[in-house]
């Protein structure tokens, strides 16, 4: 009986234990020192190394990976077009919002929407670091610096809880995307 | 000595009796909100053979009616997808699902190819949960999991889901055991409609050539078809987003040209199918809804019935008494979701008919 009476307990213990899992926060701690410049923001981390999160300002309004859409929202106002898609299975919404030149992209998480990415569409914008489309490597290079990774002409800058990439097609910048990491691990 | 032995054994039943019990009240139920989740295990209710088998994601059990293929053709069907369901995944269930039946033709639907690696536990979950325990399913887990996952939590669900205990609902009391019916073998029913407005202009990539393990496991399934006498045919589904590159679907007429396949991208019979996207899809282009998927089924049906000798099994009075059950419940579920479009404005309980 004892046995039996030790196992419930056990059992119980195990339950009670599972309760208190905290969620683990995956997007990665950048809150030590925040530096913001005239360009993207830099961080200087816990030990000590500096790394970029890219930025853009957007009709004097700076946009930042994961950031709050709806303070950006008021300040740009409708865009131009709009187009929101339900990931399959999963509620909230993936949201495309269209200003002249731009598309921004949103996740949703817990009721609001974060960016997840900004893609270039012509060629009338530029970097805050000054690079546009039909640009080259070098203008890159020049101001992004050489700690890149290239994957089939796709040129990768790798900030905390950003990526900046640059796709070169016949010599020329094709395409320019601020990507937000860790976007899977916010939407659960 | 023997009382000994006979409280251990009582001692262990009960232990066992427990963990059996926590697992199923412990795993998630997907009867409400996202019942996508319940799509997989629907297969195993069935009793009798189907003719033609889909597998893939929501670009299949979205998109095909399978009551619309038996009223118009006589076809017995199933869809064996699920949210973002993999490529590997797609394989392992064909592979599983042979062990139950030969169906005359499977279809594939290709989006899943541009997905050559795991991509979030939670969709693992939804086609993987469902599996019935077999050798695919080890198989299956383990080509799907993310680096962070373990075998042990997928034989085992409830050490995944042990901490759900202090959010239990009254479904997973009320479904602990049995499910109510969803779906109609294996097709998710939407009345509602949400026209397309725009589409986002189709973003440049780097490399458009399919992934080294999405070809492994097509070809894997292509022989596993030849092996058991079964015709393998390949579809996009006709929608507008996410963006399906020319790059990619000339990949896909190479192969179906290689291996002696056929190939039908549905985007370019849109007009052909009589498909509006202004009133046969509910999101605005991602996918049908019941009007667009019963559209699809006829089209496709048509071109099933040119190809294959697919046999009409309308006047078989057992396939007959079973379907006219299925598209009872298929109508019923219809007019619900009308009446709640109607008195509400959007569907408002998914899955609560009577049958």
């Amino acid at each position: 009986m004892k046995k039996i009476k030790l196992m419930v307990f056990l059992l119980m213990l195990f339950m009670i234990g599972c309760s208190n899992e905290q969620q683990e926060t995956t997007i990665k701690d950048t809150t030590e020192i925040t530096l913001e410049t005239a360009d993207s923001q830099e961080v200087i981390t816990h030990d000590n190394s500096v790394v970029k999160e890219f930025t853009l300002t957007f009709r004097d309004v700076q946009l930042t990976m994961h950031g709050n859409m709806l303070p950006i929202l008021e300040v740009l106002g409708e865009p131009d077009f709009y187009f929101e898609a339900e990931s399959c299975a999963f509620q909230g919404l993936d949201k495309t919002f269209t200003y002249g030149g731009i598309e921004i992209h949103t996740y949703e998480s817990h009721g609001k929407d974060y960016i997840s990415s900004i893609l270039f569409l012509d060629d009338t914008l530029e970097t805050n670091e000054g690079v546009v489309l039909f640009g080259s490597l070098d203008d890159i290079v020049k101001v992004y610096g050489e700690t890149y990774t290239e994957d089939f002409s796709l040129y990768t800058f790798e900030g905390i809880n950003s990526k900046i990439n640059f796709l070169i097609e016949n010599d020329e910048i094709t395409s320019i995307e601020y990507v937000a990491l860790y976007v899977e691990d916010q939407q659960e | 000595m023997k009382k000994k032995i006979i409280l251990l054994s009582i001692s262990a039943i009960l232990l066992f009796g427990a963990l059996f019990l926590l697992e199923k009240l412990l795993m998630p139920k997907h009867v409400s909100g996202i019942v996508e989740g319940s799509l997989i295990e629907s297969y195993y209710n069935e009793k009798l053979k189907h003719d033609i088998l889909f597998v893939g994601d929501c670009e299949v059990y979205e998109n095909f009616s399978p009551v619309t293929l038996w009223e118009n053709y006589g076809y017995t069907s199933f869809i064996r997808g699920s949210a973002q369901q993999l490529i590997w995944q797609s394989y392992y269930l064909l592979e599983e699902t042979f062990e139950y039946e030969k169906p005359d033709v499977v279809v594939f639907n290709v989006l899943a190819m541009k997905y050559d690696t795991p991509q979030k536990e939670a969709y693992n979950r939804m086609t993987l949960d469902g599996m019935a325990f077999s050798k695919s399913k080890l198989e299956a887990i383990n080509a799907s999991m993310l680096p962070e996952e373990h075998m042990i939590d997928y034989i085992f669900p409830f050490l995944r889901y042990h901490s759900r205990w202090s959010s239990l609902t009254k479904d997973d009391f009320q479904y602990m055991f049995s499910k109510k019916p969803l779906f109609h073998n294996g097709y998710y029913m939407r009345v509602d409609v949400k026209p397309v407005e725009y589409i986002p202009k189709k973003k440049k990539l780097s490399n458009y050539e399919f992934g080294e393990f999405s070809y492994k496991y097509l070809e894997m399934m292509t022989n596993l078809c030849k092996e058991n006498g079964v015709e393998l045919v390949l579809i996009k589904s006709p929608t507008l987003y996410p963006v399906w590159y020319d790059e990619w679907d000339q990949q896909m007429i190479d192969y179906a040209k290689d291996h002696n396949l056929m190939y039908f991208n549905f985007i370019d019979h849109i007009e052909e199918a009589g498909i509006d996207f202004n009133t046969d899809t509910y999101d605005a282009g991602l996918h049908l809804n019941i009007t667009g998927a019963e559209k699809m089924s006829l089209y496709f049906g048509e071109i099933l019935k040119e190809q294959f000798d697919i046999i009409d099994r309308r006047n078989d009075p057992v396939y007959a008494e079973a379907w006219i059950e299925k598209s009872t419940f298929y109508y019923k579920m219809r007019d619900q979701q009308y009446h709640e479009l109607e008195t509400y404005g959007e569907i408002m309980m998914y899955g609560e008919v009577v049958k």
